[in-house]
């Protein structure tokens, strides 16, 4: 095998780089602002589904 | 509980702003076994389950130490077939039922997560074989195989990867703008799920309501539309529903200093089977080419050297249909699986027919040009979307589909 396995994990792990990336400060806020936005979304979402089932568990 | 609930949510949120304050590491770890083990044992339905669940988790340590301490190949091989087996029985598969004594099927025994814990114990008993494991305790075994981030439906973490979060669990969200991602990717993936996946699913359900209740004889614009819908929804929203929950668990892990491993990079973007299954599932694909693909393709190929690029493609096919079975115990996923190893084959096929007419700086032409790029990924995506086509578990309602559009 070329690739020993433990070195699987870090091969994909950078198919994501940008969570690394530290943003500058003009995109804190828009981040922040972002975040927030999102969770109550979420959780309005969340909310208001009482069965919100990933496929996995049914079909797995 | 179910990940994709408010339940779940709160209690990562609330639970994770507490972690870190807790020291020293045996005391994160501690709280982390204790979320673990809440979060499992909500799933266990019954004392059976339970019991079977300790059989498998103690029965996998102990042969994992001792394939690692006196490296046999009869213990590795005979505990992979058992284990293969045991799956088989407990999943019930469809084509093994008529083989299945009368009472096994009456009481059915429920292993809670197995389908994943089954790629993590064969991933750990031939890593340790092969003396690719690093230090393996009870302690670090158990939370490995009952991590909540990974228990129920992957991503599929090998020990290397979790071993070192594991040993030193401490934050990995070291600013306050990599902590918004992770609760932004957290809140995206439940809004994949609860939002877009279910609006994808009602989509799915009313074309193919529409489509059912259509009976007018001869070719008709409304149901080949309704057809559409029913064949490009459906693969949109699982693609939704489970990249969306592996956001929340990617995003979940990193807030009590583990990182998960990425299973998805825009996989409907691929320009082939191959190219596709390293980015859908990514984990369960490296998994499949390491410990399917691999020692098949290089059993073959030692022992017919003449005939390698033919075993590849004969490897290939077998790796994705056993893929494909593994999805799901009823005939349409051995369809799903056949048309995948099918897939893959040709790819595979292409590739070696491209190469050999037109030569390698052809072929790295071809992979190059855009126009091509973009055919390509056009037809990876419809044929995708056909293998997808046969995912829900009701089959005559799959070809129903086909007849109300097109045949009736």
């Amino acid at each position: 095998m070329s690739t020993p396995r433990s070195h699987i994990g870090s091969e994909t792990q950078r198919a994501n780089p940008k969570e690394d990336e530290i943003p500058s400060k003009g995109r804190r806020g828009f981040l922040l602002l972002a975040t927030i936005l999102a969770g109550i979304v979420a959780m309005v979402a969340m909310l208001s589904q009482n069965n919100v089932q990933a496929i996995l568990y049914k079909g797995f | 509980m179910n990940v994709c609930s408010i339940e779940w949510l709160l209690t990562v949120v609330g639970a994770s702003s507490l972690f870190f304050f807790i020291q020293p590491l045996r005391g994160r770890q501690v709280a982390f076994s204790l979320l673990a083990m809440g979060f499992v044992g909500s799933l266990i339905p019954t004392f059976a389950a339970a019991l079977s669940l300790i059989v498998f988790l103690f029965s996998g340590y102990a042969v994992a130490r001792a394939v690692q301490v006196f490296r046999s190949r009869p213990l590795l091989v005979g505990y992979i077939a058992a284990l293969v087996a045991c799956f088989l029985v407990l999943k019930r598969y469809d084509f093994l039922l008529p083989l299945l004594p009368e009472a096994l099927l009456k009481n059915a025994i429920v292993v809670v997560g197995l389908s994943y814990m089954l790629f993590r114990q064969i991933h750990l008993i031939v890593d340790a074989y092969e003396g690719e494991l690093p230090r393996l305790t009870p302690w670090s075994y158990f939370n490995y195989q009952l991590n909540p981030f990974g228990f129920i439906a992957g991503p599929i973490q090998r020990f290397q990867d979790f071993a070192p979060h594991w040993n030193n669990l401490g934050p990995v969200n070291k600013t306050p703008e990599a902590l918004y991602t992770a609760y932004l990717r957290i809140f995206i993936g439940a809004i994949k799920v609860a939002v877009i996946a279910s609006f994808c699913l009602s989509c799915y359900e009313r074309a193919s309501a529409t489509l059912l209740s259509h009976s007018t004889p001869g070719l008709h614009l409304a149901p080949i539309i309704a057809f559409a819908v029913v064949f490009y929804a459906f693969p949109l929203y699982i693609y939704f529903n489970f990249s969306g929950y592996c956001d929340m668990v990617i995003g979940g892990s990193s807030l009590f200093g583990m990182r998960m491993p990425e299973n998805f990079d825009r996989p409907y973007l691929a320009r082939n089977m191959i190219e596709y299954w390293t980015r859908w599932h990514r984990t369960l694909g490296f998994w499949i080419r390491d410990y399917v693909f691999t020692p098949l393709y290089k059993k073959a190929a030692a022992r017919w050297p003449q005939r390698s690029s033919s075993l590849a493609i004969g490897c290939y096919f077998i790796a994705l249909l056993l893929t494909g079975i593994w999805h799901g115990s009823t005939w349409n996923f051995v369809i799903f699986g056949f048309l995948n190893g099918l897939g893959v084959a040709a790819a595979k096929l292409w590739e070696i027919h491209l190469l050999r007419a037109h030569g390698r700086q052809a072929f790295k032409a071809y992979l190059q040009s855009p126009p091509i790029r973009r055919l390509a990924m056009i037809g990876t995506m419809n044929f995708v979307c056909l293998t997808i086509y046969f995912f829900p578990s009701d089959l005559t309602k799959s070809f129903l589909h086909i007849q109300h559009a097109f045949l009736s």
